[in-house]
């Protein structure tokens, strides 16, 4: 039998774009270690909620993982590196991109990478405006005037 | 560098596979799951709540929520707050503040001189304050009277995460300006009885998830006198 560094699988993404990755990447996503736990991954592996694009990006930053994992939990020039790496990833993506990686990662469960890209969320909202918000997560504001008063003024010192 | 491969003819399904999502043009967040809003938001510093609340009702509802807290406790994002208490004499109206603590370079707040401290407006109990107070994690207990002058059997704990308070197992006598302790975890509270004799519960230890009534110090610890207890705490604070 071969062994995981060898075993070979096909990613395919919602847009018929197919990655060849081995065991050990493709271990990185939890959904799809059941599936080849299962026996279930002869041919290729239907991945219908992602893109070609978010995949891609998702191996790669699986293979990042599995290549330069940390020795241990004492190894922290290691986890330092990798956080660094982590965070240049992470800038190359506009809002729109990091919200179809969260979804994958959820989807595909890598809780790492769902991790990271909520942390981008995170340091992206905090600074904004409440409409600012609303904007960029396409959400209505569903407050009547009154009770959007009655808010500010519960918490007065943080609009004056 | 990812191989790209002719995508295979045949087209495998697969049952381990989660149910397909719809698939969205415009990302909006309010397509995420809760733990996920709950994932980010617990990233941020909760000064910023304030702000962040006025957004929409669900992400109000989840600022507030046992989720929230528990997710900031599971990623190491617990803050220490200041909570201060004023009361009058009487401790008859009593108000609890928290620090004001304005998110640094926060494009909201334009102001330089702000308050100190903000009233904390809870919706189910009147603010309630004695000379019996402590903190455990996220909570404050405050325990017997004064209360309207009075002692007081009563305690009663304010959840720092929700700003609500609760009412948990009252104690077997009532006090009033006992000294409370905290050791190993457990809270204490020392005198504050009217008419102390020795067989009388001097002290209690007070209910904890692990034990769901207040205990007297006297049962558990028959051998114990007062006056010991006294000299311990002493030397404790010295």
């Amino acid at each position: 039998m071969a062994s995981s560094s060898t075993n070979k699988f096909v990613l395919k993404s919602n847009d018929d774009v197919s990655f060849e990755v081995t065991e050990a990447v493709a271990r990185e996503f939890q959904v799809i270690a059941h599936i080849i736990d299962d026996d279930c991954a002869k041919k290729a592996i239907p991945l219908s909620n992602v893109t070609g694009e978010i995949l891609s990006k998702m191996i790669e930053y699986g293979k990042k993982h599995i290549e330069e994992a940390p020795v241990d939990e004492e190894d922290e020039e290691g986890k330092k590196k990798l956080q660094i790496w982590d965070e240049e990833f992470m800038k190359q993506f506009n809002m729109e991109i990091v919200f179809q990686l969260i979804l994958a990662s959820n989807y595909l469960n890598n809780k790492g990478l769902l991790d990271l890209t909520c942390c981008t969320v995170a340091d992206h909202i905090k600074d904004m405006t409440p409409d600012e918000v609303r904007t960029l997560f396409n959400v209505k504001n569903d407050y009547t005037t009154e009770e959007e008063e009655e808010i500010r003024k519960e918490n007065s010192w943080a609009f004056e | 560098m990812s191989l790209q491969l002719k995508p295979p003819e045949e087209k495998t399904k697969s049952s381990s596979l989660p149910p397909s999502l719809p698939p969205s043009l415009t990302p909006s967040f309010s397509l995420l799951p809760d733990e996920i809003t709950i994932n980010y938001l617990a990233r941020i510093p909760r000064s910023y709540y304030p702000t962040l609340s006025i957004v929409c009702k669900s992400f109000r509802l989840l600022l507030s929520s046992t989720e929230i807290f528990r997710e900031r406790s599971r990623l190491g994002t617990t803050e220490q707050c200041l909570y201060a208490c004023i009361t009058d004499n009487e401790h008859q109206f009593s108000q609890w503040f928290t620090d004001n603590r304005i998110p640094p370079n926060s494009s909201v707040i334009k102001k330089t001189i702000r308050p100190l401290l903000v009233s904390i407006t809870s919706s189910n109990f009147p603010s309630l304050a004695n000379a019996t107070t402590v903190a455990v994690g996220s909570e404050i207990y405050v325990m017997g009277g004064p209360f309207n002058k009075a002692p007081s059997s009563a305690v009663q704990i304010l959840d720092c995460r929700s700003h609500t308070w609760r009412d948990a197992p009252s104690m077997n006598v009532a006090r009033k300006n006992a000294r409370p302790c905290v050791h190993d975890g457990k809270i204490y509270v020392f005198g504050g009885c009217q008419r102390l004799e020795d067989d009388e519960p001097w002290g209690e230890l007070i209910s904890s998830p692990a034990c769901s009534r207040c205990l007297c110090l006297n049962e558990l610890y028959p051998s114990w006198r007062k006056e010991k207890v006294a000299e311990a705490k002493g030397e404790q604070q010295a």
